[in-house]
This record gives structure tokens, sequence and C-alpha cells, in this order.
């Protein structure tokens, strides 16, 4: 992937970051259409579900690995699981949560198979939206002019800082934080309570704090 | 949609990690992500199908040397090859056509006819002058005579038999 100062030189045009907090699916009914054709065989159709959520499984699986290869493997891998358990599926889910909760147990389970990979990609590999960013234009300005080496040494720190978390704490920050899933969708997904996604969170978030404490001053 | 209030400390870590949002896969690559997704799962179907195959075959007991692909096609060629030497062997045939179902394409020839030529088995003649050659004609000389045909043969005289 091209560096942000190659980016910076030769503009080009890149798809709009996720939003703010991950949006719910508004057409759940054409969803449910989808499935029922999914179900009785229909690959289009499923071609289609695929297509609706790809980038925000994509998505989830690379904050919880921090690799392109990886998240490409296991979110297209995610998708194969969901198609072969579709005919199982009752709907007492909605897709989105019940497809997120496959790509979520996917990953963990990948991750604690290949638990000694520590590679990973930094925010070198930012989109050229990310120069725009105020809170990142903020963080850069004041700690250093120079933008290009802050900014690979800020991808870098808050990596690593996030995949120093347990898997459950590290599943927990990016649904909620980077992804701005509320709590009672997170432990619908993990199927756990909602108290207990807080409580991870809490935590994740105290260890975050203690490890990148320089850059939040 | 996250609607939690977050305690002030807690925001700048949040906005912190919400820059990774800005983390994205290289443009272009989301238009063939379902096109994959779709060949993997019609890949694993596939799969599945000569898998199924497969455990079929192996219910009976064959030995596993037939199940590998170079036996069937040796087994091809054999059949390919008795088929050509058949076919070869029945074009050598003189006077086999596909109207002689009884010879053609068959290997072998029918039966030749009888042959008919009468067979003097014993020749009767009468001393007075006049003499009958009776022909006893058979098939075969081991077999019962069919017929008996008398030819006169008129030699001279007629004969008086006496009162």
């Amino acid at each position: 992937m091209p560096g942000l100062t190659a980016l910076m030189e030769t503009p080009v045009e890149r798809p709009a970051p996720a939003p703010a907090s991950a949006p719910v699916p508004a057409d759940e009914s054409a969803d449910r259409a989808l499935v029922r054709l999914a179900q009785s065989g229909d690959l289009g159709a499923f071609d289609e579900l695929v297509v609706r959520y790809q980038e925000r499984i994509y998505a989830l699986v690379y904050h919880m690995t921090s690799n392109h290869e990886d998240a490409n493997d296991l979110a297209q891998e995610a998708f194969v699981k969901a198609w072969k358990a579709l005919r199982n599926f009752k709907g007492d889910s909605s897709f989105y949560t019940w497809v997120y909760r496959i790509a979520v147990n996917h990953t963990l389970n990948h991750l604690k198979t290949r638990r000694s990979r520590t590679q990973h990609v930094s925010l070198n590999d930012l989109d050229f939206n990310a120069e725009h960013d105020p809170d990142l234009l903020q963080l850069i300005s004041h700690k250093n002019p120079r933008r290009d080496v802050n900014l690979r040494e800020l991808g870098e720190r808050l990596n690593e800082a996030i995949l120093k978390l347990s898997d459950e704490h590290r599943t927990v920050v990016t649904l909620h934080d980077i992804q701005g899933m509320p709590h009672e969708e997170i432990a619908q997904i993990l199927q756990c309570n909602p108290g207990t996604v807080r409580s991870r969170l809490f935590y994740a978030r105290q260890q975050l704090q203690a490890w990148l404490s320089d850059l939040l001053r | 949609m996250n609607t939690d209030p977050l305690p002030e400390d807690v925001e700048p870590l949040r906005r912190l990690l919400a820059l990774k949002r800005h983390e994205t896969p290289p443009p272009g690559y989301f238009r063939t992500f379902s096109r994959q997704v779709i060949q993997r799962i019609e890949a694993e179907e596939q799969a599945t199908v000569a898998s199924g195959w497969r455990s079929w075959l192996t219910r009976f007991p064959v030995p596993t040397a037939w199940l590998h692909p170079n036996a069937w096609i040796a087994s091809g060629l054999a059949l390919l090859a008795v088929t050509a030497i058949f076919l070869r062997k029945s074009d050598a045939q003189p006077g086999s056509s596909p109207s002689n179902p009884q010879s053609a394409g068959l290997g072998f020839n029918p039966p030749t006819p009888v042959a008919f030529a009468p067979k003097v088995e014993e020749r009767f003649t009468l001393p007075a002058g006049v003499g009958y050659r009776i022909e006893l004609i058979t098939f075969d000389s081991n077999s019962v005579p069919h017929s008996l045909l008398l030819q006169p043969v008129f030699t001279g005289e007629p004969v008086f038999w006496p009162r």
C-alpha cells in the first residue's frame, strides 16, 4: 500500500472512511428477503448480502488482526461459513448480527492458533482522508512538525498497543471504540451480558491509556 | 449509535482509536471481494460433491489402485485397443458383409451345404437281359437314406418274367 506522502503528492479518489458509528442496516426487511432466497440456494442473493456487509466485516477482522492478508482470508472465510450455516439461520437475530458473530468467532479462533504472528501494518497505510481528520491534525501539529515521521510512529504505537491486548479485550475495543457499536449489540454478537462488555472495555481502556499515556497528554 | 456517555479522560483515547477507521484496503479491493467469496463457495461445493462420490466408491471392496485415475485411463485404452483389433479382423474376412449377419463380424463361417451328389450304393442287374440300376442316394454313408431314386436304364430287350 502506498505511504501517506505518496498519497498526498498524487491524490486519488478513495472511498470515504467508515462513519464514526457503525451503521445498523436500515433495510432489515430486504435482508430477510435476501436471506430467504439464499436459504433456498440462490447464490446471487447471497452475493448481494456479501456486498452489503463486506466492508464492515473486513474492517472488523482487520482491526482485530492488523494484517491485510489475514483480514482478506478471514473475512472471505467468514462469509463462506455463513453460506454453509445459512440453512440453520432461524432469524432470531438480524443477519448483520449473525454474520458479525461468525466473523468474530472465526477471527478469535485464528488468533488463538497463530499467536506468534506479530507482523502488522501501521497507520502509514492511512487513506487519503486521514490527513483531513481534525483529531489527527491536532495530535500531530503540537507534537512535531515532521508529519510523516509522527504519523508513522503514531500508527505503530497505536497498533502495538492494541495488539498487546488480549483477544477478547481487543474485540470489544474494535467493536465499540473503532466501529462504534453499542454495548447491547456487542453483547448479542459475543453472546454475553452487556455488563461483561462494559467491564472488558473498561479494563482494555485502562491498559491502552497506560501504554499510550505520552500520546494522550 | 454509541449513546453511552464517556468519561472525560477516556475521550482522547477514543478519538485516538477512531483514527484506525482510516486504515482501508487498497483502492478497488471491494470490487472483487464478493466475486472471490462466491468462487470459494462454488469451489468448496464442487469439492464436496467429488468427495461424496469418492466416499460412495469406497463402500465397495474395490482395490484402492482401481480408484486411481491412471487405472481408469489404462482401462479405456485397453478397451479401445480390443475394439480396434476386432474391427480390423472383421474387415479382413472375404465376402463378409453386413447383409449376411451370420458371417459379418462374427469371426466364423456358416456350415457349407451338404453336397447333393448322388452316391451309388448298390447295382442290381437282372440276368434276363433287362437291367435296372437302382441307386440308393443318401446324404451320408453312415446315415439312414432319406430317399430312393429309381432310375431305369434300358440295356436291350425287355425282360419277360417267367410265369
